[in-house]
């Protein structure tokens, strides 16, 4: 194989990797469940692939080299830093030669698997490493005539070690996944062959790398880690490593230790609780070139609150009492509400709420157009995508959660909630506190008043005259249900007679009494 | 010509003895045997409904398994000497049935089959089959201006329906979709909806009654016609047990839009065949539709 085809193939490898690293990210539960192992592999991978590819020639000199160096110093994470310590022996002995066939690429193969394993501190079975070692003992069992057989060999080798490295590593099993790393792995191998035999890039199915978890597993003891900051430095050196000291003193500040040191660098990735003094210790070898310290428990409870709420679509109902809770959640159990009293509740109340959601998607119903604007702030302020559903009242919030389906996209949701929300129409009562006029109509003092549309459809010094009255207006024989939702001022006695007059009156038609415990409307009607 | 279909086309016996139609049937399993039915059996009706009583105890298992080639052959024999216009779901059904039906075609050149993908479920099989006989007449069109008018009006099928028990469909592994409506409160339905498109079943809703349920049937249809400013609607319904109630409402309220706003509008309502029954449940009602747009 010249070094034109070498290149084709890692091309390949790389975009059936990046085709299919979310898959990776998705499956990563191991060392940490932090759900970046694929774009670990892809950071670490793709400025190496692009740097060849801008090469004027490709001979393996270049190449080689180039594979080696931007993979060490764009490692990321624990399968970044193997993934590139692999390359590095790979290419050690593909540059000896200063060719390939299928002995050099067997024997590369296998100083790629030492390089790698050799690098980190406790190599562990059921990862990246199994699969090279695999590879390795497929490719040496197995003469092949050409480089492509190879390739299609090792491919094979690697998915059929990949479906083994839950049986070696009882984390993965306890997550019913198998290891992310070894997967990614065998994305590029496959990439590399595909590219050699012309074939096109294939989307893998992540459920096809998922089985059911070990029921003794839970999710807390998943997400449960001891040493918290994923730390990686790479240092210009200056001065010289005493044998094992750093690897000594790494080991006692954390786990995952991966270490490089070469003529000219330090490469270190380590899980620590102590990242300043990990700093300060490396400083002693030379200047610190780049570093990179993240908080892997934000991570992880990030990873899993999303992974709970994948392509789920959170809501979030602003109402006016506290009785909406529990009729909106009868409609929809994982609902977010918020209920307020007597006053509207602020920007920052929504905006607080709205964060604490675990969806990147929310709806926010807003049942009172007085709410709008305080949402439209939080729209601006909020990191996440949130839709404003224009809800007038509570009623329409109440219908529009008819049309709502949480693992459908926002765009489907809002669609159908409008189209379940223009099926109701609603009437609201009030008693007047003083003398008062609206249009034309005369409303006195402690009389009852009701509501539908901005147009006064009964007034009476009678609750349960201006209901029936108000009703009786609307059409209430062609509704399918008619919702009374009351207050603590509500009386319940009229409130009863009301519903056995409706119920006598409207044979077909449901009839339901609710506690709303809005603030303002004795009585808020939902006409359905 | 002769048309084919298969009992998932949702039409009752006499119906398609009436209309002259060929159907294959599709065997139905409890607790992996083979249970006895066929479409035109005799008291069909008592015996659906025994077989939906024996469905209720939720121990006994019932599935549906592909349609095997000897069916298609024994089917396509009977008419060996004539054109025969497959129009079945079986395309989208099984991988059994799918490659049975292929491998058939492929060994019998001697039968003369073209096949229409329904690419619809349940009532939406049938009320392609009726909308293409509102516009022609089978028996003296050649097959191929009824296979483009099936063409033509596959892709404005749609099938909307309720599930009172999502239990057999949560069983029969639409895990998702039935997880999606399922926890809710003791009274309240999902609606569903299937399109050509995915083919897929998807929630669009919950209703309080099956008066809300048909109210929003009826603003999806309404606004699809305006949407392809069609005045042209064909509707076949399906139920089990009582939930004919439903479909006449439904067809009121069809009539009443209809009335007002001028569609040019056909519904049918049907008793559902054996074929539905273990992924539907005991109680259901569904209807398929056709947008004319000629």
């Amino acid at each position: 194989m010249n070094a034109d085809t070498f290149v084709a193939c890692l091309e390949g490898g790389l975009d059936y990797f990046k085709a299919n690293y979310h898959t990776i990210d998705n499956l990563n539960v191991f060392p940490v469940p932090d759900g970046d192992t694929g774009v670990n592999m892809l950071l670490t991978l793709e400025p190496a692939v692009e740097a060849i590819r801008n090469l004027d020639k490709h001979d393996y000199q270049n190449v080689l080299s180039i594979l080696q160096e931007v993979t060490t110093m764009n490692s990321r994470g624990n399968s970044g830093f193997i993934l590139s310590r692999f390359f590095s022996g790979f290419a050690e002995i593909v540059s000896q030669y200063g060719s390939l066939d299928p002995e050099i690429f067997t024997r590369a193969f296998s100083q790629g698997h030492y390089v790698s394993k050799t690098a980190i501190s406790t190599p562990m079975n059921g990862t990246m490493l199994s699969v090279f070692e695999a590879v390795v003992k497929a490719l040496s069992q197995t003469p092949a005539s050409a480089i492509p057989e190879h390739l299609d060999l090792a491919a094979r080798a690697g998915r059929e070690e990949v479906f083994r490295t839950p049986e070696k590593l009882p984390v993965l099993k306890k997550a019913g996944v198998v290891d992310s790393g070894a997967l990614g792995f065998v994305f590029i191998l496959e990439g590399m062959k595909r590219r050699l035999y012309g074939e096109e890039i294939r989307i893998e199915r992540e459920s096809d790398f998922r089985f059911e978890p070990d029921p003794d597993s839970s999710i807390e003891e998943l997400m449960t880690i001891s040493n918290r900051y994923c730390t990686e430095l790479t240092i210009r050196r200056s001065a010289e490593v005493p044998p094992n000291g750093l690897e000594d003193f790494l080991n006692e500040k954390g786990d995952s230790v991966a270490l490089l040191v070469n003529e000219d660098i330090i490469k270190l990735h380590v899980h620590t609780n102590e990242p300043e003094n990990v700093i300060s210790e490396l400083k002693l070898y030379g200047e610190i070139i780049s570093e990179k310290i993240e908080d892997m428990k934000k991570q992880i409870e990030e990873e899993f609150a999303r992974f709970r709420h994948e392509n789920e679509v959170g809501v979030l109902a602003i109402v006016p009492g506290e009785g909406f809770r529990s009729i909106l959640h009868e409609f929809e159990p994982d609902l977010d509400v918020l209920v307020y009293g007597k006053n509207l509740p602020k920007t920052a109340d929504i905006l607080n709420h709205v964060s604490q959601m675990p969806y990147e998607d929310v709806i926010v119903l807003a049942n009172d157009k007085n709410i709008i604007p305080a949402i439209q702030l939080v729209k601006n302020q909020s990191e996440k995508h949130i839709e404003i559903f224009p809800s007038r009242n509570i009623v329409q919030g109440v219908a529009a959660i008819m049309g709502f389906v949480k693992n459908l996209s926002w765009e489907e949701n809002l669609a159908q909630m409008t189209e379940a929300m223009e099926l109701v129409d609603n009437v609201s009562v009030y008693r007047s506190v003083k003398d008062s006029k609206f249009a034309d109509i005369h409303i006195p003092h402690n009389h009852y008043f009701a509501v539908m549309q901005g147009k006064i459809l009964a007034v009476s010094d009678d609750f349960e005259e201006t209901v029936l009255r108000a009703l009786r207006t609307a059409r209430p024989d062609e509704r399918s249900a008619i919702s009374l939702y009351y207050n603590n001022d509500t009386d319940e006695k009229a409130l009863e007679q009301i519903r056995e007059t409706l119920e006598e009156e409207l044979e077909d038609v449901e009839i339901l009494v609710r506690y709303g415990g809005q603030h303002t409307a004795l009585l808020l009607i939902g006409l359905e | 010509m002769k048309i084919i279909s298969d009992m998932t086309c949702q039409l009752e016996p006499d119906r398609i003895k009436e209309l002259g139609l060929g159907v294959i049937d599709m065997p139905v399993l409890m607790n992996g045997k083979e249970y006895p039915q066929h479409w035109d059996m005799p008291n069909w009706r008592e015996e659906k409904e025994k077989f939906i009583a024996l469905m209720r105890d939720k121990n006994n298992k019932m599935t549906t398994v592909g349609v095997s080639e000897k069916q298609f052959i024994d089917a396509f024999e009977q008419y060996r000497d004539e054109e025969i216009l497959l129009i079945t779901q079986a395309l989208h059904n099984t991988h059994a049935t799918r490659d049975a039906l292929h491998k058939v075609l492929d060994e019998h050149p001697e039968y003369d089959v073209k096949v229409f993908d329904t690419k619809s479920l349940v009532s939406g099989v049938g009320v392609q089959i009726l909308a293409m006989l509102r516009e022609c007449n089978w028996k003296t069109e050649d097959r191929e201006t009824c296979f483009n008018i099936l063409m033509r009006n596959r892709e404005n099928t749609r099938v909307l329906g309720v599930l009172y028990d999502m239990f057999y469909l949560h069983r029969g592994g639409r895990v998702g979709l039935a997880k999606a409506v399922m926890a809710t409160a003791m009274g309240i339905i999902p609606l569903l909806s299937s399109e050509p498109a995915s083919g897929e079943i998807k929630a669009i809703g919950k209703a309080r009654n099956f008066k809300q349920a048909c109210a929003r049937f009826q603003a999806i249809i309404t606004a699809q016609m305006e949407e392809k400013n069609s005045k042209t609607l064909t509707v076949a319904m399906s139920y089990v047990l009582d939930h004919d109630k439903e479909c006449l409402y439904m067809k009121q309220k069809l009539e009443e839009a209809a009335e007002e706003l001028g569609w040019d509008l056909y519904v049918e309502i049907n008793y559902s065949n054996f074929a539905h029954m273990p992924h539907l449940g005991p109680d259901y009602f569904e209807m398929g539709y056709v947008i004319g747009t000629k």
